[in-house]
Order: C-alpha cells, then structure tokens, then sequence
C-alpha cells in the first residue's frame, strides 16, 4: 500500500477540520468507534490507535509495515490537535492491521486481496468498509480450513458404522435380518395363486393368492380335509 | 375364533391351505365356515413355500408380514380345542393388527 493512500483521507479529515466543519462533517465518533469494534472482533485485530500500531509492528518485514505505520503516525502528527482527524486516522491504522493479519495468515494470492480490500476501506472511509472488512475474514480461512477437511475426512468412518446400526435396528431383532425362511418374524407372505373351494366363500371357484387379504390380520391354517 | 374376534370390532382374515390331493374331502371342512379354502397343487406347492406342515397355524400382519409361527408339535402347543391355546392365538391374532 503506498504512503499516499495513508496520508490521504488523514490530510482531508485535517482540512475539513480546519474549515469549521467539526461536528457536522467529522465522521461521527460512534461509527468510527463501532467500525473498530466490529474490525476487532472479527479478524482479531487492535481495536485502539495503540493496539493498531502494535499490530502493526508485528508484522513481517516483507509486507513492508513498519514503514506504513510511521506514516500513518506522521499524518497525525501532521493534524495534531483535530480529534475527529484522531477518529480518520484509527479507521486507517486498524484497516491496515487488519490487512497485517490477512497477509501473515493466507497465501499471497489472498494478501494482495487483502491489500486491495484495506486500501478500499481507505479511500471510501464509509461504513460500507466494515462490511467489506466482514466478508473478506473468511476469505482467509481455506488455507487453515484445509486441515480440517482432512480430519473430517479420517472420521467418515465413524457415521458410516453409526449407520450400519441404524440399519440393524431398523430392520427389528437381529433374527430377523438374519433369517431368510419363511417361518421368520417379518418374513412377508408367500406369493401364489390356489383355487377357493368353499362353496360359502366369496371367492368360491376364483384363483387367487393372499395380497387379496392385506389391509386385515390375517390367519393362515394348513390344514388337510381328508 | 373369527367371529369372536370381529364382534369385538376387529376384521380378521382366516385362510385354509388344504393339503395337496384332498380336494374331494374338504366338504368337512366348508360346512365349518365361509373362510377360503385354497386348494394346494403340485404346480404350486403353497405348504413348502410357507416352510409348514400339517395343522401348523401362521399369522400375518395386515401388510402381509409374518407375526406368529405355531407348528404343530412346536414348542407351543396349539391345539385350539384346549383353552390355553385357543385364547394364546386369539390374542396373537389380535395383537397382529398393530404390527407394521
């Protein structure tokens, strides 16, 4: 991120101060405020101008921070004595510690998104920014995420067993998923077709097997007429 | 056993299966009932497809899956002239309207 993008809006909220308009062109002090907050809270990062600049000093030499803050530190200094310009400056320096984080955790690719994002958060300085900044977290997560795929993956086996259980318990005592015979609790009835030869009967001289009795309990008698 | 059981609310089926080759004697049989009687065949033999013998007595729940299974001689005696059987397969019978 270039020193100009930093001293940008710090150098306007100083301007703009300077011209009288404290209270009805400052950003207000609660968005300023909540917009760090919720920075914080999601990526984990300072939340106060200190703790940015903490931040800040913990990141890797490669990502070029160390000069960044200075700037970011020299543009208050360039606006001493303007709160609301204090206020421009915490968006800054928290947006940069959240781009620190972004760059130290995820590949490169995802830290030159994580620029582009915090120079967004910059230069449009707006509340819309948070919401940016809350998309882009889990942006970071695949390359963590990954592992846990993998352990994911070493436990499949656990559901499947949970699942032949299931399967067993379905299916009512064990005998009955075992048994194949025709004799056995749940064993469905024989399918065939025999003529009725009871003169009484409805079905008297038709052909017909026992489906034509589902719907009632039914009692089945092998018997011998002789 | 029948009627008891559907004046008491509840619709049974009760089904003959007569042995193979009997057919001319089953007027013994007819004049106890207005059940059907399925008439077994060599083609068909129903009797080994339900794995029983003679007098054997095989209960079905209303979607056609076995509940009960009392071969005679079994381990439970059957005999329906005797009151303990006779209100053992009552109840059995019974009880296989709830079974799925």
């Amino acid at each position: 991120m270039s020193r100009s993008l930093w001293s940008r809006p710090a150098l306007l909220w100083a301007a703009l101060a300077l011209a009288g308009c404290n209270a009805a062109t400052a950003p207000p002090a609660s968005t300023a405020d909540a917009k760090t907050g919720d920075i914080a809270a999601d990526a984990d990062i300072a939340a106060t101008p200190a703790d940015a600049a903490d931040a800040a000093q913990s990141r890797a030499p490669d990502t070029g921070g160390p000069a960044e803050t200075a700037a970011g530190e020299v543009a208050i200094a360039d606006v001493a004595g303007a709160p609301e310009v204090a206020d421009a400056v915490v968006e800054t320096a928290a947006s940069d510690a959240y781009e620190v984080n972004l760059a130290d955790a995820a590949a490169p690719d995802i830290a030159a998104v994580a620029e582009t994002v915090a120079e967004v958060a910059i230069v449009d300085a707006s509340p819309a920014d948070v919401a940016i900044l809350d998309v882009s977290v889990p942006d970071q997560a695949p390359a963590e995420t990954a592992p846990a795929a993998d352990a994911v993956a070493e436990v499949t086996p656990v559901p499947d067993t949970a699942v032949a259980d299931i399967q067993v318990a379905d299916a009512g005592a064990a005998d009955t998923a075992l048994c194949a015979s025709p004799t056995c609790v749940g064993a469905k009835w024989p399918q065939y077709a025999l003529e009725d030869l009871n003169t009484k009967s409805p079905g008297f001289k038709k052909t017909y097997g026992l489906d034509a009795f589902l719907g009632k309990p039914t009692l089945v008698a092998l018997l011998s007429a002789s | 056993m029948k009627t008891e059981i559907e004046k008491a609310g509840l619709k049974v089926n009760l089904v003959v299966v007569n042995l193979i080759g009997t057919q001319d004697s089953c007027a013994n049989l007819i004049e106890k009932g207005d059940f059907p009687i399925l008439q077994d065949t060599d083609a068909v033999k129903a009797w080994n497809l339900h794995g029983g013998g003679k007098d054997d007595i095989i209960i079905y729940s209303k979607t056609g899956k076995l509940t009960s299974y009392y071969p005679f001689g079994g381990a439970i005696y059957t005999a329906l002239s005797d009151p303990d059987a006779y209100a053992l397969i009552k109840q059995k019978w019974v009880d296989a309207d709830k079974a799925p």
